[in-house]
């Protein structure tokens, strides 16, 4: 299952590292990682598809929610709602 | 001041007296300004030590640990400790020496990443770039340490921050935050929960005491009537003679607690994490029971079992709310009859020592100032099954990295934090060897640790399972050419006594528990000995091997 987090990263040193570490030590497979800072603000908006056949992603979004240098995480969609955004885009 | 004076005033402004450490070039800044410092430094002579026995003055006080080293070597020598507090949930704050910034990234002596090493067993780590940034750090680190599920934090100083000149001052701690308790409509549900339930068991870990919640969960025992199974940490949640408690449950745990749990209908998760030396099979673990999963830390709850209701925030005020079951008298019976049926003996064949009845023996005729610490192995399960432990606080174990060497200096942090205990350290004739260098320390500080060695001549845990699992290819495990150890105590300056024969129990029991200074007592056990029951790696814990 694929599953695509958006996070709200505090860019303070290595933690970019420790969220990917994370990701990969608890199961998930990493299939794309997005970074962009729109303002230099200190905050980094963070983008990851991760993959996992059956851990949770509500743990793992947990997990990484409580990392100190994360401020937010959120789900955007699964495998099952981007086909149904395409779906809706095609039509 | 410079940035080491920095540090050092704010560790004396976050309350610690004492630091555990080993000097080294990079972290030469930081003990010069210790010269001029309040703080007791404590000379450890490997700094795994340092880590290990800032570990057990955590665990004993309930205060953060404090542990110091220099750049390289240092810092990987903390690791093993880092990452026993990080898997244990310990309160810790390690500072590191590191090469200085310009120097940073060139491979330059005694350079390397400690902050990259230990980044996936710290709760959060900092490398101080700036001396600005020192009374904000340390601050923070402190607060991450201690706040919420504890942890270690990690702070990795360059040289020249430390000597750079600031005049700036610690930051004071705010107050502490108020940790709210779960929201009424769980409570509500909870609540439902456990007057449904005519089979219910408390399974109490490690979080209890961590929350300081112990009182609360003896009021909620007293209250509900619940029979109490307890995980290796939370052994002492309840004291273990209480006669709600069926004692630990797991790989060995008692008959009766994983019984229970089998059976139960509603499993009450009290500060525990479904460890796999608890559950066995996971899927076959509490196999008819709901779940009832109260714990401050939110990533635990559903993590590996999912949770029928989750009860997130401060633990005390949780139990606080929970209603009494009704109607389970059938079920206290039960679980009694199977506690009664099951009961430990002691009555072994033969002349020389059991060490089973030796360790009950030493717990029971100790006084209420008796602090256990253990290493790891047969003999840390033996504390575990058969010692009477009456706080958590009371019994130091390495219970989720399961770090061999861990007793004596856990056993030198908790005797440093808690003067008054009667600090007992039981290890095995493997374990010692792997932090023997410590005994310097307990010789240097004249400090009043008891050590019980448990010599069985072999690496036993691992023994007993070629024996059992690997069809007794017992590959690497014989110790029959150790050192002689009461001379090795004496060498170190620590009285040392032998102990042979069963008859000798009474009066070693007796010297150990009345000797004002340190003395080491060289059991020696059969090397044959196992630890019964056993649950097999890979099954449910209905499956209890015992002794053929
Ligand atoms: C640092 C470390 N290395 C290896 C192990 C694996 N291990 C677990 S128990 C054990 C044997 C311990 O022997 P001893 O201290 O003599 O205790 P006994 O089991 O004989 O009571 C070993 C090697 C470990 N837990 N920790």
């Amino acid at each position: 299952m694929k599953y695509t987090l958006r996070l709200s990263v505090h860019t303070a040193e290595g933690a970019i590292i420790r969220i990917l570490g994370l990701v990969e030590r608890r199961g998930f497979a990493l299939a794309r990682v997005d970074t962009t800072s729109p303002e230099d603000n200190g905050h980094l908006d963070m983008e990851l598809d991760v993959v996992s056949a059956e851990r949770s992603i509500d743990v793992l979004m947990r997990q990484l929610d409580k990392l100190f240098d994360v401020s937010h995480v959120l789900h955007l969609q699964s495998d099952t709602r981007r086909l149904v955004l395409k779906k809706g885009e095609a039509c | 001041m410079n940035g080491a004076q920095l540090i050092v005033a704010c560790l004396e402004t976050e309350g610690t007296e004492i630091v555990f450490g080993y000097p080294g070039g990079a972290i030469m800044p930081v003990y010069d300004a210790l010269y001029d410092s309040s703080l007791k430094h404590v000379l450890v002579r490997h700094e795994q030590g340092a880590a290990l026995a800032a570990d057990g003055f955590a665990r004993a006080t309930g205060k953060v640990g404090v542990c110091i080293a220099t750049s390289g070597p240092g810092g990987t020598n903390l690791v093993t400790g880092i990452a026993n507090a990080f898997a244990d949930s310990v309160p810790m704050v390690a500072i590191t020496g590191q090469v200085a910034t310009p120097l940073m990234g060139t491979d330059s002596f005694q350079e390397v990443d400690i902050f990259g090493i230990t980044m996936p067993v710290v709760k959060h780590s900092f490398l101080l770039r700036d001396v600005a940034d020192i009374p904000r750090v340390m601050r923070e680190a402190f607060r991450i340490a201690a706040e919420g599920r504890p942890g270690p934090v990690l702070i990795d100083v360059p040289k020249d921050v430390a000597a750079a000149q600031t005049d700036l001052h610690p930051l004071l701690a705010g107050p502490q935050q108020q940790v709210a308790g779960a929201d009424a409509a769980s409570i509500r549900k909870a609540g439902e929960l456990v007057r449904a339930a005519r089979r219910p068991v408390l399974y109490a870990g490690g979080g209890i005491v961590i929350a300081q919640a112990v009182e609360a969960f003896r009021q909620y025992v007293e209250l509900s009537g619940i029979p109490v199974v307890t995980t290796l940490k939370g052994l002492g949640s309840v004291p273990t003679r209480h006669e709600r408690c069926l004692g630990m449950l797991g790989m060995h745990g008692t008959r009766a607690a994983n019984q229970a749990v089998q059976d139960a209908d509603l499993l009450v998760c009290v500060g525990a994490r479904f460890d796999d030396r608890a559950t066995g099979k996971l899927d076959g673990f509490a196999p008819k029971a709901k779940v009832l999963h109260m714990d401050a830390d939110p990533s635990e709850v559903g993590k590996l079992r999912a949770a029928d209701v989750g009860l997130l925030g401060d633990l005390s005020k949780n139990l606080a709310q929970l209603p009494a079951p009704v109607d389970i008298e059938a079920w206290q019976a039960q679980c009694e009859r199977d506690k009664v049926e099951h009961q430990n003996r002691y009555d072994a064949p033969g002349t020389g020592v059991y060490a089973p009845a030796l360790l009950r023996q030493l717990s029971e005729e100790a006084d209420e100032r008796l602090l256990l610490t253990c290493d790891v192995g047969q003999h840390q399960m033996w504390v575990a099954q058969h010692c009477e432990i009456s706080s958590p606080d009371r019994h130091l174990t390495s219970g989720g990295l399961g770090t061999m060497g861990f007793g004596l200096p856990a056993a030198i942090g908790a005797q440093l934090g808690t003067p008054d205990a009667c600090v007992v350290c039981v290890t095995g004739d493997g374990s010692i060897m792997m932090n023997v260098q410590e005994l310097a320390t307990i010789k240097r500080y004249n400090l009043p640790v008891k050590i019980v060695l448990l010599d069985n001549s072999c690496l036993g845990m691992v023994r007993q399972w070629q024996d059992l699992f690997f069809d007794g290819r017992q590959s690497e495990v014989d110790l029959s050419d150790n050192p002689d150890f009461v001379r090795v105590a004496e060498s170190f300056g620590i009285p040392a006594f032998r102990v042979d024969r069963r008859d000798q129990v009474d009066d070693a029991i007796q010297t150990i528990l009345n000797s004002d200074g340190p003395v080491l007592a060289h059991v020696q056990i059969d090397p044959a000995a196992n630890v019964w029951p056993l649950v097999p790696p890979g099954m449910t814990n209905s499956t209890m091997m015992d002794e053929a």
